[in-house]
């Protein structure tokens, strides 16, 4: 299965990047399951999952909501043992161990009583960074992502916009290759959505990490990611994977392209039948 | 500052006017000054007595300072070692809860004969008093930290102890607080039943001198002072609170 997926990523690069063979994907997880229990009824919640996220690579899952997405995310991130299949990282099998992934949950969730500027470092400080280059570099971050002045300040004082931000910053700066951000900007309002879409992807274009990106937004898919994962309602598996052709850099003006629109509709309506298949 | 001036002067101005009518109707009604004395009267007494006053008030102020902070040490300690020990939280927890169901200041007497007259024993009737609001609230606080931080630090690879210093202990400072601030009250009260028992000097003794000759006044000089400490001992740790958990938004009263 992934021998298969990584052959398809090599005809569908448009990007020009080179093939990923002789490099072990950043992320490779191969079918997982897992049912919870609750009161003696078993739920399924997610049934033969399989994906792969390649080294500086910008992957999507979106599906309905009650797909096991974060359940996925916290088998990745060691929280929770699925019950079949395994988690690799670079190769190397990891099920189960924490500590491994940089994660950027759904609310911002910055440590009221840290400065912004401790908050960023935290990622580096838990696994016993030095931190005093860190701080600098954090620094440096903090004013080109527009939170300059801001570095002593708590994170009440900033706007729903500049607290995600710092959580994403937080995540990047965390010594761990592989991103995890759970639906970043599912909280904010939608014109500040659009802001930090745009934002992402120039910072993230230039300063590639290996994501894994959750979101309930295909627009904001299509946009950010190299490939698609489309969940499938509970229990939540892989539907359909979308290469997505879009060269890069990109600018925002592919939205309207003929091609972009194709994609969102096809895209729309696999989420809508599967909302409706979940719902029925 | 103007927003602090302003949470201020209404309990100033209710404090004024009920003392303004205790005045007035002592001297309308001319309640004898053995049952009930004017403030007029009470301020008069604390003048005129003003060094003998102090020395009790020293005292007492020395005994709820070495009181209060051993009190609420030992029940941040216990709040500590049982959030750290959960298998010994689960044993003490209940038995915690059921040992207020002895009132403390009805020890004190048993607390004499165990340890005599000295500060030993005034000390642990204080401790009884002080730590049970801070141990209850840190524990309360050290559980009850976000559940989404808490996801964070686990991915993050945090480890236990990890969790409990950068994101317990700290999440757990206002629960904390607000166990000393209750605490803080008690220390007083404590100090002065503890005065009752057995003691020859403090605002406690004090009182119990007044009551065999009858003077009302004199009693109402002890109410105040106790009043007093209680308050400064308050607002000091309120004052602290406002330092340490600088970093909390604050509401508008």
């Amino acid at each position: 299965m992934s021998e298969l997926t990584r052959i398809e990523l090599e005809k569908a690069d448009g990007d020009g990047r080179l093939g990923t063979r002789s490099v072990p994907p950043a992320l490779e997880v191969s079918g997982i399951s897992k049912s919870f229990k609750h009161r003696r009824r078993e739920t399924q919640v997610l049934n033969q999952v399989s994906l792969t996220v390649e080294p500086q690579e910008f992957v999507s899952i979106v599906g309905p909501s009650g797909c096991g997405k974060s359940t996925l995310f916290h088998i990745i991130g060691g929280l929770t043992l699925p019950d079949t299949g395994t988690v690799r990282m670079n190769g190397i099998p990891v099920t189960g161990q924490r500590g491994k992934i940089s994660y950027m949950p759904q609310q911002p969730a910055l440590f009221p009583w840290r400065s912004t500027l401790d908050n960023v470092l935290l990622g580096g400080e838990l696994q016993g960074a030095p931190q005093r280059e860190a701080r600098e570099a954090a620094r440096h971050w903090l004013a080109k992502i527009g939170l300059g002045g801001f570095e002593r300040a708590y994170p009440h004082m900033l706007s729903g916009g500049m607290q995600q931000r710092a959580a994403f910053l937080r995540a990047m700066l965390a010594p761990q290759e592989l991103m995890l951000l759970d639906e970043p900007f599912s909280a904010l309002d939608a014109l500040t959505r659009e802001q930090m879409q745009r934002w992402l992807l120039e910072l993230w274009e230039e300063n590639r990490r290996s994501v894994l990106f959750i979101t309930h937004n295909i627009e904001e898919a299509l946009l950010l990611s190299t490939r698609i994962y489309v969940f499938s309602g509970r229990p939540g598996s892989v539907l359909h994977t979308v290469e997505v052709p879009f060269p890069r850099p990109r600018r925002e003006e592919i939205a309207d392209s003929p091609e972009f629109l194709r994609m969102r509709r096809q895209l729309s309506e696999w989420m809508r039948e599967e909302q409706a298949k979940s719902q029925s | 500052m103007r927003s602090t001036w302003k949470l201020v002067w209404p309990p100033f101005v209710a404090v004024l006017f009920f003392v303004g009518i205790w005045q007035l109707s002592v001297m309308l009604f001319d309640i004898p000054a053995y049952q009930l004395p004017s403030p007029a009267d009470i301020a008069r007494e604390t003048k005129n007595n003003a060094s003998g006053i102090w020395e009790h008030t020293a005292a007492t102020l020395r005994l709820t300072l070495i009181g209060f902070p051993v009190g609420t040490g030992i029940g941040l300690l216990t709040a500590l070692l049982l959030h750290l020990l959960p298998w010994v939280k689960r044993a003490l927890y209940p038995l915690l809860i059921l040992s207020q169901n002895v009132p403390s200041i009805a020890l004190a007497p048993l607390l004499i004969i165990w340890f005599g007259f000295g500060l030993l024993p005034k000390i642990i009737l204080i401790t009884l008093v002080c730590f049970f609001p801070v141990a209850v609230a840190t524990m309360g606080g050290l559980t009850q930290s976000d559940r989404v931080m808490l996801n964070y630090m686990k991915m993050a690879g945090a480890g236990k102890w990890q969790i409990f210093t950068k994101l317990e202990l700290p999440g757990s400072l206002p629960s904390l607080f607000s166990g000393l601030k209750i605490s803080a009250t008690y220390a007083v009260m404590g100090a002065v039943v503890a005065e009752w028992i057995g003691a020859d000097k403090g605002i406690g003794y004090y009182m119990l001198l007044q009551k065999s000759s009858y003077r009302a006044d004199r009693m109402f000089v002890a109410i105040a002072i106790i009043v007093l400490l209680s308050l400064v001992l308050f607002a000091l740790i309120a004052l602290l609170e406002r330092w340490l958990v600088r970093w909390k938004p604050r509401k508008e009263a």
